[in-house]
């Protein structure tokens, strides 16, 4: 860029700067111009008329006495000093009467009679042509005659505008020397500007911060130039700096790396080589079980005594474990292998459930337990392997069922959140809190210290564990001790069902919860039947409302929270206080009327017997969900209920 | 005759007298008289005139004795009584009849010249008549009223001599100067 393409950039802060200083002296040229055309009018004005006044006076002095003895000759010559006066155009003398003595030049321009001479001197006007001027001749303080002249003006207007001109031309010359030193002066900033920030933007592009080699002089200007070198040394110290650590922590990271590398290729192998071990010994142990269990069935079939018939009973028993568990272990290595890949599939819910129902309900019948299912009322399509999928929840159920000594086990399938929820909850021993996690290892055995191998080998959970993972989720577990444990995986459901659930979202089932008119709502549910708690919290659940259960009256008076719930819903026949007598207690609390539902068991009957005109609504067990929903929706929406109002 | 069909001489004689009498209806066809003019004239002598030094602090004004035989130019000399000239008063009186010096004597004939000048009274006056050879016989201003104008001439020895000086501008309208 040459420099005067660089002057007259509109980016460089020339640009302004010779605007401002550009106006500045128009500005100045015009104000002078002005204030001087004025003044200069002004003294034109009085050079003018104090010039005419000096030779009119001086006329008349030298006329006075000529005017007085009317002697017109002399008169005549002293008019002729005018000559001297080339602006006076026309003068005159008058006697004291007004009577024109004698005259000089353009007699035309002159009155004949003093008295047509106005009193008052005019005013010069601007670049006007002519003035006149009366002066009077006194003689001993007494008037003589007038003098009287007229005059052009061109001379004094030529000076006058010429003195203007001047003015402009010096100003407008001063004006362009102080903008040219201006601009000169400005480059003593704009360059060594232009020089740090070209070094800047080098410095940027090219991550170079040595400092830079710019002249800096013993100014604000050299100041900054200083501190910019300098602080382009300190970043490229703490570049150096920062380069090196991160030298450092490449290296560090690199070898950590590598090691974990190692580490897992050895555990990879440790591992590949234990489940190749398993497989293969599983693989090896399979053939003589069979021999075995081959062997026992020939001997049952062959005549035996009651000795010999207990021994091989014991004997079948034996071998259906050894089974079981290599089995498991098979199962183990194969899911640690990486042999068992999923395959998705639409699976009905219904089908999985009625194939569980086959194989375990009589085991739990058999130990005396309830085995029940909750499922919403549409068809639940899921999208999994159903074989994987089956295998967890035998897991699951069998264990349920092995540690559920009294009560039942509950297999629930619900939606939540666009996947199927699939709990199974029992009523068994239950877990502690620091078992939670260990249970899913292998060999891990809650209350079997003797290692008792009719309780199996402790793998179920493992493979549990191992399963979920390859369908796509986690396997988790919530428990008390001694009052059982809830087991729940989620799995995805298929798209279509998804869409048929939105169509039937409006039905008020057990299950679908979505849309309900009480989603949201804190409920109460006392009920002592631990199934029976578990089918309500699961229904209400479904529909949205927010559900805690207690297994007595006390308890739930005990736990201020109750006190805050929205709705109660309460068994009428309870261990301690009955269920009215805990909705009376529960409405002196809140002081204010409660809404609630009475289940019972019993007969009308009873229930009036018990308790004589009960201010709730009383359902009569087996209750439908349907009405469960339509009650609490019911009492929901309206303002108070009743008193002595029942069903 | 000039644009306005007036005689120069009448129209000079006309303004002289109005000069003098401060007539401000003076009619056109009233011409002043000759007494006047020549009282006009006296009176712009003064004027233009410089009085000695004792004359000029006199306070008792300036004294003008005239010595005419016609009772209209003494009494167009009396009408000046009372001017004023040079800030001072201008006293008029009969020459035979004052008792004190006169600062201006004007006299009609040699005659009368002669009288006063045997009286010294007049030694020290400023001297003024209209009848030729006036300035020869040692008077100090000499009117000529003639058909063109009223010219004067002026013997500046004499003048001199009583301690009078009279204005470049009058000396320049004297027809003669006597040196």
């Amino acid at each position: 860029m040459n420099s005067r393409h660089r002057f007259i950039d509109r980016r460089s802060i020339r640009y302004p700067f010779a605007w401002l200083i550009t106006l500045t002296v128009l500005v100045s040229i015009a104000l002078a111009l002005v204030s001087d055309a004025l003044l200069m009018l002004d003294n034109a004005r009085t050079d003018i008329r104090r010039n005419m006044t000096n030779a009119a006076n001086a006329a008349g002095a030298a006329a006075s006495a000529a005017v007085v003895f009317r002697n017109a000759k002399v008169a005549r010559e002293v008019l002729q000093m005018f000559d001297a006066y080339p602006e006076i155009e026309a003068a005159a003398l008058y006697t004291n009467e007004g009577v024109r003595l004698a005259s000089y030049g353009n007699d035309s321009l002159l009155p004949v009679d003093a008295r047509e001479i106005a009193l008052a001197t005019p005013d010069i006007g601007l670049l006007a042509d002519t003035t006149i001027l009366r002066v009077p001749i006194e003689v001993d303080d007494a008037p003589a005659g007038t003098v009287y002249l007229q005059a052009r003006l061109e001379s004094y207007w030529h000076t006058y505008l010429t003195s203007i001109a001047t003015t402009f031309l010096v100003g407008l010359g001063a004006g362009v020397l102080a903008l040219i030193l201006a601009m000169r002066f400005l480059n003593r900033i704009i360059q060594p500007v232009r020089m740090l920030a070209e070094a800047a933007n080098d410095a940027r592009l090219r991550q170079d911060y040595i400092p830079r080699g710019i002249p800096a002089a013993d100014n604000e200007i050299g100041d900054l130039v200083r501190n910019f070198n300098a602080l382009l040394a300190e970043v490229e110290a703490g570049r150096k700096s920062l380069q090196r650590q991160h030298d450092e922590l490449e290296r560090l990271v690199t070898e950590r790396t590598a090691e974990l590398l190692a580490a897992k290729e050895a555990a990879d192998e440790a591992n590949a080589a234990k489940s190749r071990f398993l497989a293969a010994a599983s693989h090896d142990l399979r053939q003589p079980i069979h021999a075995m269990r081959l062997f026992q069935e020939t001997l049952s079939g062959t005549p035996l005594n009651d000795e010999q018939r207990r021994i091989t009973d014991y004997l079948s028993l034996s071998t259906r474990n050894l089974g079981e568990i290599l089995n498991a272990l098979l199962d183990v290595s194969r899911l640690d292998g990486g042999v068992m890949k999923p395959h998705p599939e639409v699976v009905p819910a219904y089908a999985l459930l009625r194939d569980i129902e086959a194989e375990f309900a009589p085991l739990a019948l058999a130990k005396g337990l309830r085995f029940k299912f909750y499922f919403p009322n549409h068809e639940l399509m899921l999208f999994t392997d159903a074989k994987l999928l089956y295998s967890l929840l035998r897991n699951l159920i069998d264990n349920a069922i092995k540690y559920t000594h009294s009560g039942g086990v509950l297999v629930g399938f619900r939606r939540r959140r666009g996947s199927a929820l699939i709990q199974v909850w029992d009523t068994g021993v239950g877990i502690a809190p620091d078992h939670l996690d260990p249970i899913f290892d292998e060999y891990f055995q809650v209350g079997n210290p003797q290692r008792d191998r009719t309780q199996g080998l402790g793998l179920g959970l493992a493979i549990v564990k191992r399963v979920a993972g390859l369908l796509g989720s986690r396997i988790s577990c919530h428990s008390r001790p001694g009052k059982g444990s809830t087991f729940e995986v989620s799995v995805p459901l298929a798209d279509v069902t998804e869409r048929e659930a939105d169509d039937h979202a409006s039905k008020p089932a057990a299950g679908i919860a979505t849309s309900s008119p009480c989603a949201g709502i804190h409920v109460v549910v006392i009920e002592d039947d631990v199934m029976a708690a578990l089918a309500l919290e699961l229904s209400l659940g479904a529909h949205g409302m927010n559900v805690t259960t207690y297994p007595s009256a006390e308890q739930a008076l005990a736990d201020t929270r109750s006190e805050q719930a929205d709705f109660y819903v309460v068994d009428f026949r309870l261990p301690g206080m009955n269920g009215n007598q805990f909705l009376d207690e529960m409405e002196k609390r809140a002081k204010q009327p409660i809404k609630a539902i009475l289940l019972t068991g019993e007969t009308r009957q009873a229930v009036l017997d018990s308790a004589p005109s009960p201010r709730w609504k009383v359902l009569f067990k087996p209750i439908e969900s349907a009405a469960l929903m339509a009650e609490i929706a019911a009492q929901n929406v309206s303002r108070q209920h009743e008193p002595g109002q029942n069903s | 005759m000039n644009r306005n069909g007036k005689h120069p001489l009448s129209q000079a004689l006309f303004l002289l007298a109005a000069l003098v009498c401060h007539c401000q209806t003076v009619a056109a066809q009233d011409l002043p008289s000759e007494q006047s003019v020549r009282a006009a004239m006296v009176f712009n002598f003064l004027k233009f005139s410089d009085f000695p030094p004792e004359a000029s602090t006199s306070t008792t004004g300036i004294r003008l004795c005239y010595a005419v035989r016609d009772a209209r130019q003494s009494e167009a000399l009396h009408a000046l009584a009372g001017r004023k000239v040079g800030g001072r008063k201008l006293l008029v009186t009969d020459f035979t009849a004052q008792s004190g010096d006169c600062q201006v004597l004007y006299v009609d004939t040699r005659r009368r010249w002669n009288t006063a000048t045997e009286q010294n009274a007049v030694r020290h006056a400023l001297t003024i008549s209209d009848y030729p050879g006036f300035v020869r016989d040692g008077g100090m201003i000499e009117i000529d009223v003639q058909k063109d104008g009223i010219q004067f001439d002026i013997n500046l020895v004499e003048a001199r001599r009583a301690g009078f000086n009279f204005a470049p501008q009058m000396l320049r309208l004297a027809r003669q100067i006597h040196e």
